[in-house]
């Protein structure tokens, strides 16, 4: 028996997906847990029946394995919520957001935001991802301007040299910036792939 | 988590596609997307005239 046949009845249809339907992004809840696909492949063989591999990421550890459905297995779609939130305050190593226009709290851990915590600052607005109205997970805009706390002395007029060097911004991110680069300047980094983008005035 | 596929790979796949009997190929990750498709219904074309 599949997991799709073994889940409870009681679901709406609206809330299944078929593995055909596959895409990169699309959630699906497994074993209780929300599961991200990040990759598939989907192969009909000319004899046999086709099938969907997977590579699914736990949306809450981030863990990552590979699992193999039937072409057209239905499955419980977990559908996930967004919600605009602002970062207020630290708390007891908790990680406090408010919801502006209901004023309403959602505390963190450290691990429910995982690594993207090294961007978080005090009043920066974030999407908090829930499931069945449990927090989940936060994801950062693209793009966020951080002050540099530590870097060796900045070479004036070395901007064509291409080097860099590393930086230690506000939030305890390091990021590696060009050479001309000094204590106190602002700068904006992409928070998808740790690189430097540009000085901010 | 992204799929690099350079050229010679592209090649080797499609030939190992070639020789098996894969119908559909479909490999799809973040910023990446490949589609193999065979045998598909070829589209006559046909002169006006003869509707």
């Amino acid at each position: 028996m599949t997991f799709a046949q073994s889940y409870d009845h009681g679901i709406r249809a609206s809330e299944m997906i078929s593995s055909n339907d596959f895409r990169t992004g699309t959630t699906i809840e497994l074993d209780g847990a929300v599961w991200r696909v990040v990759e598939f492949l989907h192969v009909k063989p000319g004899k046999g029946s086709a099938f969907v591999r997977t590579k699914l990421k736990a949306v809450q550890s981030g863990n990552v394995v590979e699992k193999t459905f039937r072409a057209g297995e239905m499955l419980p779609q977990a559908l996930l919520e967004k919600s605009i939130l602002q970062h207020t305050y630290m708390e007891s190593g908790d990680y406090v957001f408010m919801d502006m226009s209901s004023y309403e709290e959602t505390r963190l851990t450290a691990g429910q935001i995982g690594v993207s915590r090294k961007y978080l600052k005090e009043g920066m607005e974030v999407n908090v991802v829930s499931w069945n109205g449990k927090p989940l997970e936060v994801e950062l805009p693209n793009s966020v301007v951080l002050k540099v706390k530590e870097t060796d002395p900045g070479v004036k007029g070395d901007t064509a040299t291409g080097g860099t060097k590393p930086a230690i911004l506000e939030t305890g991110a390091q990021v590696m910036v060009p050479l001309f680069i000094s204590i106190g300047e602002k700068i904006k980094v992409d928070t998808r792939n740790d690189s430097y983008l540009g000085r901010e005035n | 988590m992204s799929i690099k596929l350079d050229h010679e790979e592209l090649h080797r796949l499609l030939a190992a596609l070639a020789d098996s009997d894969i119908q559909e190929f479909r490999l799809e990750g973040e910023d990446f997307r490949l589609e193999v498709r065979r045998n598909l219904p070829i589209l006559l074309k046909l002169p006006l005239r003869s509707l």
